[in-house]
This record gives C-alpha cells, sequence and structure tokens, in this order.
C-alpha cells in the first residue's frame, strides 16, 4: 500500500489527490456556468451594484480614502 | 546564508508588496471597495487570497510541526481542508453567501448574519466574538514568521515581530481589501510554487516516493515512549482508537479546524468580492490545487522529515527540535534543502505569514469599524477611519499576545480559534443560508449556547486549557471535571452539536420576525 503501515493513513493520502482532482475537474466543466442564476438577473444585478457604488461614491465624497 | 543576497531579496520583496498595496490603495475610492473589493475581484485573485488567507504559517510550520511528531493521519486534515473548505464551502456556502449579501448589502460577515435576521444583536456579538478572540489565532501567525525571521536573521524576536507588524500593517490600514487581496495574490503564488518545489525535492532526495514511505514505516520501532504512551502507533499508521492522540489528531486537528473553516469570518467574506457565480466555479479548480500543494507538502514533508533526521543525524524530529514542534519545518529546510532553496521557502514563509495577518487586521477593524460601532449613515469616510483605529487596536493586541504566549502553541491557538467560530457561527449561519424558517431567537440560541458550552470546556473539560486557567483546580482540585478520554476530546465535539439543537429547537418554537427580510434575502439564492 504505497509504503503505508495501514489503510486509513493509504487512504487518506490518495484522497487528498482525488479531492483536488474533483475540485480541478468541477472548476473546468462550471467555467463558463452562472449557477441557478439567469442572465437576465445577473443584468439586474450588475445595474443594482453600479447604483450602490454611485451611491456610496456621492456619500463618501469620492477619492482614494 | 549569504546576508547580502538575503536582504536583497527581502527588499525586492517588500517593493513588490508595497507597489501592490499601493495598487490597492489607489483603486479604493469607498467604503465598498475598502470592505469587499468593489464585488468585482477576479477569480484567480479571489481563489488564491481565500487560500493564502486560510493556509498560514500555522499550517506550514505549526501543522507541519505536528505531523512530524504525529505522523501522516494528519493528511486527513488536509482531505477535510479540500472537500471541506473548497468544495463544499465555495459550491455550497460560497455562491448562496454572495448573492444574500448582495441582497442585503452586507460587507461583513456578522452584517451578513444580522441583517439576514433583523438583529443589531447579532451583528454587534459576533463583531465582539471577533474582535475578543481573533487576535489569538493572528498571534499564532505573527510567532511563526517572527520566529523564523529571528532563525534567519540572527535577529531578535522582539525585533523581528515589530518589523513583521509594522510591515503588514502599513498595507493593511492604507489599502483596505484591495490592497490585502492583489497581495494575497502573489503571496499565494509563491506558497504554491515554493511547496510544489519542496515535495519533490524531498521524495527524490529519500529515493522515491514508496522508498520513502517504506523508510518512514521502518521508523515504527523508534517511536519515543511518551508518544507510544498516548497512542503513537508509527507516522505513516493511525493511532490507535480511542487514544489521546487519536482524539488530539481527529477531534482537535481534523474536525476542529477541517469543519472551522466554513464559519471563518476572514474566509467567508471572500464569496462577497466576486460578481459572480462563474467566478466561484473558477475559484474551485484554483484553490483545490493550492491547498493539495501547501497543506499536503507540509504534512507530507513533516512526516518525512523523521526519515532524514534520523539517516544525517541518528535523531527523530522532536529530538532535533528539543520537543518544541515550531521549530521542525525550518530546522529541516536549513539542513536537508540547498541553501538558496532557503530564500525561497524564507519569502514562503513571509507570505503566509503576512496574507494570513493582512487578512485578520482587515476583519478585526471591519468588525470594529462596521458592526461593533453604530453606522455613520451621512458620513462613510467616517466608517473607515473608525475601521482604521480599529486595524491599529487588533494589532497591539496581537503584538502583546505575540510577546506573552509560550513555545509550540501555534497549531493550538489556531485549532482553538477556528474551533470557537464553528461552534458559535456554523449552525446560525448554515440555517440563515437554507433555511427560511430560521427564527432571530433561534440563531440568538444558538450562538449564546455555542460560545459558552465552548469557554466551558475550555475552563472545565478540555485538558490543555483547563490547566492553564486553573479554575477547576480551585473548585474541585482536580485540572478537569472528568477524566478518562474527556480532557483529550475538542470542545468542538460537544459544543457544535449544542449549537446545532438550539439553532433549531429554538426557532421551530418560535415565528419568524420578518417575513419581508426573509425573501429579500432569498431572491435569486
Amino acid at each position: 500500500m504505497g509504503g503505508f503501515a495501514d489503510f486509513s493513513v493509504f487512504l487518506a493520502y490518495s484522497l487528498v489527490f482525488l479531492s483536488a482532482g474533483v475540485c480541478i475537474i468541477y472548476g473546468i466543466v462550471n467555467w463558463n456556468k452562472e449557477g441557478d442564476i439567469s442572465a437576465e438577473e445577473n443584468e439586474e444585478e450588475k445595474k443594482w451594484l453600479k447604483t450602490e457604488i454611485e451611491i456610496d461614491e456621492e456619500i463618501s465624497g469620492g477619492g482614494a480614502v | 546564508m549569504n546576508m547580502f543576497w538575503l536582504i536583497t531579496i527581502i527588499v525586492v520583496y517588500l517593493s513588490v508588496i508595497s507597489y501592490l498595496g499601493y495598487l490597492g490603495f489607489s483603486h479604493t475610492k469607498n467604503s465598498l471597495d475598502y470592505m469587499v473589493g468593489g464585488r468585482n475581484i477576479h477569480p484567480y485573485i479571489m481563489a488564491m487570497s481565500y487560500g493564502a488567507t486560510f493556509i498560514s504559517t500555522s499550517a506550514i510550520v505549526g501543522f507541519g510541526g505536528a505531523a512530524s511528531f504525529f505522523g501522516m493521519s494528519m493528511l486527513w486534515l488536509t482531505v477535510c481542508n479540500i472537500g471541506v473548505g473548497i468544495f463544499i464551502a465555495f459550491v455550497f456556502y460560497g455562491k448562496k453567501t454572495r448573492r444574500m449579501g448582495l441582497n442585503l448589502d452586507a460587507h461583513t460577515f456578522p452584517e451578513l448574519l444580522g441583517k439576514r435576521l433583523d438583529s443589531i444583536f447579532i451583528q454587534r456579538f459576533a463583531g465582539i466574538i471577533i474582535f475578543v478572540f481573533m487576535p489569538l489565532y493572528a498571534a499564532a501567525v505573527l510567532i511563526g514568521a517572527s520566529r523564523l525571521i529571528e532563525g534567519l536573521l540572527g535577529m531578535p524576536y522582539i525585533y523581528a515581530l515589530s518589523i513583521f507588524t509594522i510591515l503588514v500593517a502599513a498595507y493593511v490600514i492604507m489599502g483596505g481589501l484591495k490592497g490585502v487581496m492583489y497581495t494575497d495574490a502573489l503571496q499565494g503564488s509563491l506558497m504554491f510554487f515554493g511547496m510544489i518545489f519542496l515535495l519533490i525535492f524531498v521524495y527524490f532526495k529519500l529515493g522515491g516516493i514508496t522508498e520513502a514511505h517504506t523508510s518512514l514505516t521502518a521508523l515504527a520501532s523508534k517511536i519515543p515512549e511518551g508518544f507510544a504512551k498516548i497512542g503513537h502507533a508509527g507516522w505513516t499508521a493511525s493511532p490507535a482508537l480511542n487514544t489521546p492522540l487519536w482524539w488530539i489528531i481527529y477531534s482537535s486537528l481534523v474536525l476542529g479546524v477541517g469543519i472551522g473553516v466554513l464559519a471563518q469570518p476572514q474566509l467567508v467574506v471572500r464569496y462577497m468580492t466576486v460578481k459572480s457565480n462563474k467566478e466561484l466555479n473558477r475559484a474551485v479548480a484554483v484553490g483545490g490545487l493550492f491547498i493539495l500543494a501547501t497543506t499536503g507538502t507540509a504534512f507530507i514533508i513533516g512526516s518525512l522529515s523523521n526519515v532524514y533526521f534520523i539517516e544525517n543525524f541518528g535523531k527523530l524530529a522532536v529530538q532535533m527540535a528539543e520537543g518544541n514542534q515550531d521549530k521542525v519545518i525550518p530546522i529541516f529546510v536549513k539542513e536537508a534543502m540547498p541553501v538558496w532553496f532557503g530564500y525561497i521557502f524564507m519569502l514562503v514563509i513571509l507570505s503566509a505569514g503576512m496574507s494570513t495577518l493582512s487578512s485578520q487586521f482587515h476583519t478585526i477593524g471591519t468588525a470594529v469599524g462596521r458592526d461593533i460601532i453604530p453606522r455613520f449613515k451621512d458620513n462613510k469616510n467616517r466608517e473607515i477611519v473608525i475601521t482604521k483605529i480599529g486595524i491599529a487596536i487588533s494589532i497591539l493586541a496581537t503584538v502583546f499576545l505575540g510577546i506573552k504566549m509560550g513555545p509550540g502553541i501555534i497549531a493550538q491557538a489556531t485549532a482553538i480559534f477556528f474551533g470557537l467560530m464553528a461552534s458559535s457561527f456554523l449552525a446560525p449561519y448554515t440555517a440563515a443560508l437554507y433555511w427560511k424558517r430560521l427564527t432571530r431567537k433561534g440563531a440568538i440560541a444558538g450562538i449564546v449556547s455555542g460560545v459558552s458550552t465552548t469557554v466551558f470546556c475550555f475552563l472545565f473539560l478540555h485538558g490543555k486549557e483547563a490547566a492553564v486557567f486553573g479554575i477547576s483546580k480551585l473548585l474541585i482540585g482536580r485540572n478537569t471535571i472528568l477524566g478518562g478520554m474527556w480532557p483529550f476530546v475538542d470542545p468542538l465535539v460537544i459544543a457544535l452539536p449544542v449549537s446545532i439543537i438550539f439553532t433549531i429547537g429554538v426557532s421551530l418554537i418560535t415565528k419568524v420576525e420578518n417575513q419581508e427580510t426573509v425573501e429579500k434575502s432569498f431572491k435569486g439564492c
């Protein structure tokens, strides 16, 4: 078992690489997916965020803080 | 080490860090930028910042040193770090948190909980918990980095600690979260490549993967008597079931830190810095690889250091480090690696320390400026000024603890903070994201029961802390009120179920206070 004394540690060693592999595959497969948010909602979100930043700047007077 | 090259490398490194800190400062126009990076951070920067904040000197020096004592069963923590700390965190917590944070205009973790439940008490109480306890974790990180600088430059510890703190404080206070995240991205990249090289080099030096593991397995006959007594069964074997060491590894280190990561305020705020779920999906890939390279390497190298030390010095790591596990990794790098790698590793450790410490200072500061002190709706610049004052106070508290805390404390202090955060906030936070029936009273009951159970365990049950506080000894003449395995069981094992029961139980017997807030919170989630 790869030089390990017991199965539990061999399993941990294997799962470390396996779980990293799952993360990489998940990231690649979902690279361009927005998830459960529709494009329309995302447009609304961008508009909301822009407004929030404008309000924020207006209140703080803009410029580096 | 050649002093000229050492100082040249440090000056170049700090110049680049200063430039990135300035870049963050120049890109910061308002409190949204200062607190959550304007919610439009690049996914690579977000993932590296999350990883570099998560993985500190505690993980590499403290937990790597713990692996040199306890062996490769510590790799279960890496499995948790990737499976829970990256995959579950980003996919099941990150997306909901990002969207809910946007819906509620939350800039911090306490503010997210407070606004979701319409409770200024929750926001302030969570802010106070962060303000009071996070300096303990920050001090652990500071000690790790300062000890390394002390060892490399031969500089007195107090000077190393002061210089390191001033450098980090400068770009956190000026650059806000953008300054923190830009520098994190560079520091995370340095950590990634440095640790990958270390892993490959050590396996190569010890004759290959299987050969190295076989040599480590053969050291089982050399286990020190003190280790064998608490359940140590060898560096490639799991400790005997239900022994003190089994409980230390699996309840304090693996469970405490592995699960605790989900409720870390300095990490939760990262989810709120990206503009869509797409960025979080991409960050999963980068984050998984990063954690594998950092904690995976630290725990494997920590364990394998025993093989190198036995072959070259006839001693185990514990003997080489004279019983202080925080010294093992620095000694191993100094003795086993080429001189030029010593310079690289120094940057890796500096990066690990600076990236985590900067986020801790920023989180404590925002807890003061945004959560504890009432909001200044008419003047957001005052909010940032108070945040900066909060950061300054947290720095002083951290430096004080960094001077006062004893040796070999890094991994323990980290596990205490991670466990406390999970016990207090994980149940209400999870319910806030997924359960519309969660009530304000239920969340308060979950948080208060989690904190009080954890504090009770530290004072009366968990051996290490109970012995330090001495209250149990004063009252009943013993360090802990229960014997057997209980002094080794991490408080999280008791406090988290208590918090879950209170969160659900109290919510079921009370009514949701404001249905409108619930609908607003869950819009688009």
